[in-house]
């Protein structure tokens, strides 16, 4: 799917004192088969905006589209199933007894038979590195399991577009690389993936466009390359290294990814 | 101090401070046990958490500040001023009346922080202090606490290497276990301690070892290295 | 942050007489009126109550827009239980017969009488609120409660709880927002079905959120003893209550008011 917010604006509490403008004017689109990063610090809107790609919350103005279609003339149900949206500390909303109950309460709002839900939440759970954890009762498990079997929740409604935001908030180092890496997995599974985090770092090792949002505004949007050489955004340390080495070494071209960067260095130094 | 998760930091922190008790072998804290003497050591042992949220015990930030030294039985006159004090030190003048739920990550845990500060601890316990918070709250909340070194005894659990690049120890915590207790320009040389431990390093000194070259801050710090080295070479070439 | 929260619903920080009573005063106040609307059983007398009640929110400058919000939610049982003492109660004449539905004068004046004194008792505790903040009411019980210490009552840890309370209100408000949304995401469905239904489906909801506020609550004791908590034992207190001439002058005006309309 294609979904596309056009001079999306969103206002909370209109007509109050407490009337803030969350969004102002947002215009992006998230491409199939993309993992498209959203960065922004506190405030930005970031997580306003991903509430608006299944429509959670509706636009003040402005549209919203799913491959062309004006997204609030669809069926909800069928929108949040095709557009999954992981909040962040998503293991806040564990309940059930099992780990397998709670993977498999969204294939079962779906009305799916009992075998494919079975089989969704099998795959679910083994594509976030989670099956040994089936049985369990969430609540004894650690914070990153937690957020796994999270994750495979609602990874088993099978959408096309998966909107992770902050996935990685208040995990450790190794368990948040491993996450990274379910997130190319989705990618090569072809499914859109949006990402949404403040980690500079982490978007420039698996974005293939980013975004950056100040207070409600897209102040840049393109591929890591565009935006972070671009100058005026604060870069990820890859790309700062290597633009500090660019007026000497011009051959260092725009490595991005941690990989790139390593290999180019190591050609200047000749190791 | 560092480790995997599940690996014993937060138990041996809560030991230094008497919410939990050893089992066997001795916890000393300034000569007295903790787990016998709680509030003896309470008093002169500050403890900043992971989550801010479930720190913050009052309605008015003002109050909360207030909270440590009320139960420490300060006279009123002398709680004012150390309020007043703290919540300076944190930058948070003009917050004395907001609400907890009204503050970002990093506005909380400063809250925190002072809410510590005003009891004038000699030692500060920070059990992952910004994990749960994001880039710009991690920030406010370094600053601060760099404010505090050589000042007080820090014992600082993190996962963010980065943290500990002034440290004077770091201690290798590893299924209950103390791996190590190095320097920092030790820790992020070594290749095999890092890796056994699960422990990883932000993108510039990964690179940095990675490359052969001594330990880097900073990208800029590393690009500096970086084009000396290739100087040298061409040099010799 | 998702949204802008009210904070604690119904204090409302302005600068007002009221607002600057102590608030031992201001709890006496509100409890000798709750107890004299019982007593007041004539129009007049109701009228002498309404009044000082309505010159009190304007004294204590609050919007008679916030206010009338604060009744709302009672508006419905009000006028529920009122409807009720209206057809069920055969005191005094009959003023309209429809098939068994008997209508009395009597009825008629309980139902009202019922309905003014639930809203104004409704309107004196929501004054105290608005004026009174969440700290100072809890410091205020706190010590009106602590001659009972003597018998063993935990008047501190009452209030402490209430503080508490009051604290983590808005932020359970914002978690079950956070959690109801998730779960819409997930596909819950909270608005279809019969009540058997509707019930079912709050599971998702209420589970996470006792989960969590256990949790927290774990989370705060230990943050609380880490600062030194133990009880009320040797506390000293950062806000100051101090009994002044206008508390007096507030609990004697409170009580003529109700004389007032005892009389009347």
């Amino acid at each position: 799917m294609k979904l596309e917010l056009r001079d999306v604006r969103h206002v909370y509490s209109p007509g109050t004192p407490f009337e803030v403008e969350a969004l102002r004017g947002v215009s992006l689109s998230v491409e199939p088969g993309e993992v498209l990063g959203i960065l922004g610090g506190t405030g930005s809107g970031k997580s306003t905006l991903v509430q608006h790609m299944n429509l959670l919350l509706v636009p003040a103005s402005g549209e919203v589209l799913a491959d062309g279609v004006d997204a609030t003339t669809l069926n909800k149900s069928d929108l949040r199933r095709r557009v999954g949206l992981v909040f962040q500390f998503p293991e806040q909303a564990l309940f059930a007894p099992t780990v397998e109950e709670d993977v498999a309460f969204a294939p079962r709002q779906l009305g799916l038979g009992e075998d494919e839900v079975r089989e969704r939440v099998r795959e679910s759970l083994g594509m976030l590195g989670a099956g040994h954890l089936a049985g369990r009762p969430p609540h004894a498990l650690s914070g990153g399991e937690k957020r796994r079997v999270a994750i495979a929740g609602m990874l088993a409604m099978g959408p096309e577009i998966f909107v992770l935001d902050e996935p990685t908030a208040g995990l450790d180092p190794a368990t948040r690389s491993e996450l990274l890496d379910v997130v190319r997995g989705l990618r090569e599974a072809g499914v859109s993936v949006v990402l949404v985090s403040h980690d500079l770092d982490e978007v420039a090792e698996v974005a293939d466009r980013v975004c950056v949002l100040e207070r409600g505004e897209v102040r840049a949007l393109g591929t890591p390359e565009e935006v972070f050489y671009g100058g005026s955004e604060p870069a990820p340390a890859t790309v700062r290294a290597a633009a500090s080495l660019k007026q000497a070494h011009p051959e260092i071209g725009n490595p991005v990814r941690y990989g790139e960067t390593l290999a180019a260095i190591r050609g200047l130094l000749g190791v | 101090m560092v480790g995997p998760n599940g690996g014993g930091k937060s138990t041996l922190v809560r030991l230094l401070n008497g919410l939990l008790q050893a089992d066997s072998g001795n916890v000393r804290v300034m000569g007295q046990d903790p787990a016998t003497y709680p509030f003896e050591v309470r008093r002169r042992v500050g403890m900043l958490f992971q989550n801010p949220e479930n720190g913050l015990v009052a309605p008015f930030v003002e109050d909360d500040v207030a909270f440590g030294l009320e139960n420490l039985g300060v006279e009123r006159e002398e709680m004012r001023r150390r309020v007043a004090e703290a919540i300076g030190a944190v930058g948070l003048e003009g917050y004395e009346r907001r609400e907890p739920h009204t503050l970002s990550g990093g506005e909380k845990q400063r809250v925190a922080l002072a809410g510590l500060l005003a009891a004038q601890p000699e030692i500060l316990l920070l059990d992952e202090p910004t994990s749960m918070l994001d880039t710009d709250g991690r920030t406010e909340v370094l600053e601060r606490l760099e404010a505090l070194w050589g000042k007080k005894t820090i014992l600082h659990v993190t996962h963010h290497l980065e943290e500990l690049f002034d440290a004077d120890r770091v201690l290798v915590l590893n299924s209950g276990r103390l791996i190590a207790d190095v320097t920092p320009e030790r820790l992020f040389s070594d290749f095999d301690l890092l890796r056994e431990n699960r422990l990883v390093l932000p993108p510039a000194p990964r690179l940095a070892l990675e490359l052969g070259l001594p330990p880097c801050r900073t990208p800029e710090d590393l690009a500096g290295v970086v084009l000396e080295n290739a100087a040298r070479r061409s040099n010799a070439l | 942050m998702m949204g802008a929260s009210k904070g604690l619903g119904q204090f409302y920080p302005v600068a007002s007489p009221l607002h600057a009573l102590d608030p031992r005063s201001k709890i006496l106040a509100t409890m000798f009126l709750v107890a004299g609307l019982f007593l007041v059983d004539s129009i007049a007398g109701f009228l002498v109550v309404a009044t000082a009640v309505a010159a009190l929110v304007a004294v204590g400058g609050i919007p008679v827009g916030n206010f009338l919000r604060l009744l709302r939610p009672v508006v419905f049982i009000v006028a529920l239980t009122a409807v009720f003492q209206i057809f069920f109660s055969r005191e005094g004449t009959v003023l309209f017969r429809w098939g068994i539905l008997e209508v009395h004068s009597g009825g008629l004046l309980l139902g009202f009488f019922f309905a003014l004194r639930i809203l104004l008792l409704v309107s004196a505790a929501g004054l105290l609120t608005a004026t009174t903040a969440p700290v100072a009411l809890a410091d205020g019980i706190e010590d009106l409660l602590s001659p009972l210490k003597r018998v063993r009552f935990p008047a501190h840890e009452v209030a402490m709880m209430m503080t508490i309370a009051l604290r983590f209100i808005p932020t359970l408000q914002e978690e079950a927002e956070k959690i109801i949304k998730a779960q819409a995401a997930r596909g819950a469905d909270f608005t279809e079905g019969g009540l058997v239904r509707r019930v079912r489906a709050l599971v998702p909801v209420l589970v996470p959120l006792t989960v969590g506020a256990f949790r927290r609550a774990d989370e705060l004791a230990e943050a609380m003893e880490s600062r030194g908590y133990r009880g009320g034992e040797g506390r000293t207190r950062y806000r100051e209550l101090r009994f002044r001439r206008r508390d007096a002058l507030a609990l004697v005006v409170t009580a003529l008011v109700l004389v007032g309309g005892i009389l009347a």
